[in-house]
């Protein structure tokens, strides 16, 4: 992020205002201070009426702002979800303490995404106080998840491209991420972190025709639904970080460090395996945590680290159509380096809740994967409810790996879901082309209106 | 003949004009208040040292008459560029973290 010099995050563009309908609201109105020709205008001054967005926008926006204000950008309540369950409630007031310095800057306001460029990056108004509708992306969205989302979307780690909804089609976050997720509205209302409840967005909601059995495409009949998910295949190597400690200087500025941070892609055994996230393996991160990460602040903050795994489920935002583990079945059956194996997690860390991560046996190539491409695999093979068999070894356990970590009945992917219950025979020739994957032959998708404007797709330079 | 025609259709025009300028003084004014700017070029202040915000004299208050429109003094000065980068002071930010955050 370009830093804004100091008068343009004050200034008003008349030409840009002007025709924005919040601008027929008295200043005073939303920013407070005193009607006074002097710098004791500033008197009281509210900065970001926004800061408490209900009073701030909800008497205009009523059907938004209760909401945003509970969501998980303003409440950060994603950051307490994941440390509370790393500790114990009496640490909880040290750990909101430790919060205010290290963590908060990312509470984000209405005003942080619709008129300004958020705190964490220093602020400024995105277009001399015009109230934006579609935040610019790079203004604002990657101004905060910059380090791991902004660098694999926009391709900025070297030798990786970036993510082909963005080199193809040129898909801003919200294309994606709607308004309702944003604004913790309707499936995301309740949501107490970022992978909680619905799952959202959902690679379905524009590839439903190309996912699992039925859509004509080999590799994703064989591999169904409920095995992988969509970014166990198509995405590539993403930032895991480890070791991150914050502290404060004499002057009470805060910092972090972290010492240690490096690319590369490991599936692992789900851990928020469930209806809603079925997949038996998953893209897993390392997140920056440490059982000493807050230790300026007191002693033994996280008795409880590995309650919740370090190695965490993860979405890539790096997709691509080909990954090294699209181009063979070897590329990742028998293939120790792409799964999460013990010995690429630290000693102190195979244990709690990372042990449902942890990959024991990677899964071998099936003896009767020539079946597979003559379209004669036999589902047979495979255990059914229906059929009464149990799991025989050389099948689906030792196909897939042993499954220590099925979900509840009502939740267990059924085989059928997997085989296809149709027995249908997958096409021979199953290749798509760019053209298949944004579907319905279309070339390639318009860029959608707002994305039209460089300025409004990246946000103004 | 001719120069009587002439003159009348002079006549004519000069009356519409009279009318038309009569009824237009009547009409209200829906046009877009200006911004004082003579009172922007009292404030302005030339950029020599920066001047900090929250430095300003705040014992002026009592002094100060309120405005029937506020938005007029707020947008005096904070739509004035000039002003603005005489009075913006920029912040040194001190940048310890290590790592990506």
């Amino acid at each position: 992020m370009p830093p804004v010099e100091a008068w343009v995050k004050v200034w008003i563009d008349e030409e840009a205002y002007a025709p924005d309908v919040h601008s027929s609201l008295a200043c005073t109105a939303c920013h407070g201070g005193q009607p006074v020709r002097s710098m004791s205008a500033h008197d009281g001054l509210i900065a970001d009426p926004s800061a408490d967005p209900e009073t701030g926008c909800g008497t205009c926006h009523p059907n938004i702002a209760p909401y945003a204000a509970d969501s998980l950008h303003s409440t950060l309540r994603g950051y307490d979800t994941a440390l509370y369950e790393r500790s114990i409630p009496e640490n909880h007031d040290t750990l909101e303490f430790m919060e205010t310095y290290h963590c908060n800057e990312c509470h984000a306001t209405c005003g942080d995404c619709h008129i300004a460029q958020p705190d964490s990056v220093g602020g400024g108004l995105l277009d001399g106080h015009a109230f934006v509708r579609q935040p610019p992306m790079s203004q604002t969205c990657t101004a905060c998840h910059g380090s791991r989302v902004k660098n694999e979307y926009y391709g900025l780690n070297e030798g990786i491209p970036g993510d082909v909804h963005l080199r193809q089609a040129r898909l801003a976050c919200t294309d994606c991420h709607t308004g309702d997720q944003m604004h913790g509205m309707g499936d995301a209302a309740d949501a107490n972190h970022r992978y909680d409840g619905v799952r959202e967005p959902q690679c379905e909601d524009c590839h439903a025709d190309q996912i699992g059995v039925g859509s004509g495409i080999l590799q994703h009949e064989i591999h169904g639904t409920e095995i992988l998910s969509c970014q166990s295949c198509h995405s590539v190597a993403y930032t895991n970080c480890t070791n991150c400690h914050v502290d404060r200087t004499e002057e009470d500025v805060p910092f972090y460090k972290i010492e240690e941070h490096s690319l590369g892609f490991y599936l692992g055994r789900n851990p928020l395996r469930s209806a809603e996230r079925p997949y038996r393996y998953v893209p897993v991160r390392h997140v920056p945590i440490d059982p000493e990460s807050f230790s300026a602040y007191g002693e033994d903050l996280l008795p409880n680290f590995l309650n919740r795994p370090t190695w965490t489920y993860a979405t890539p935002h790096n997709i691509q159509r080909n990954t090294p583990q699209t181009e063979s079945c070897t590329a990742c059956h028998g293939n120790e380096d792409i799964f999460l194996t013990a010995d690429k997690v630290v000693e102190s860390e195979r244990a709690g809740a990372n042990l449902n991560v942890i990959v024991d046996v990677v899964p071998p190539m099936p003896a009767n994967v020539g079946q597979f491409f003559t379209g004669s695999a036999a589902p047979a093979e495979a255990p059914t409810e229906e059929a009464g068999e149990a799991p025989e070894p050389g099948t689906d356990d030792s196909f897939w790996g042993a499954d220590e970590d099925e979900p509840a009945a009502d939740e267990t992917p059924s085989d059928d879901s997997f085989w296809g219950a149709d027995e249908g025979e997958p096409a021979a020739e199953e290749t798509p082309s760019d053209d298949s994957f944004w579907g319905e032959g279309d070339s390639e998708p318009a860029a959608t209106e707002e994305s039209e404007s460089d300025d409004s797709f990246w946000g103004a330079q | 003949m001719k120069q009587h025609h002439g003159l009348w259709l002079f006549v004519v025009i000069g009356a519409w004009l009279l009318v038309g300028a009569a009824l237009a003084s009547c009409a209200p004014d829906t046009s877009a208040p200006e911004l004082n700017t003579e009172a922007r070029l009292e404030n302005l202040v030339t950029p020599t040292d920066p001047v900090e915000v929250a430095q300003a004299d705040t014992d002026s208050q009592a002094a100060d008459v309120p405005a029937a429109v506020t938005d007029i003094y707020c947008l005096d000065c904070h739509t004035n560029q000039t002003i603005m980068q005489g009075l913006a002071v920029e912040e040194e930010v001190e940048t310890l973290s290590e790592g990506p955050g």
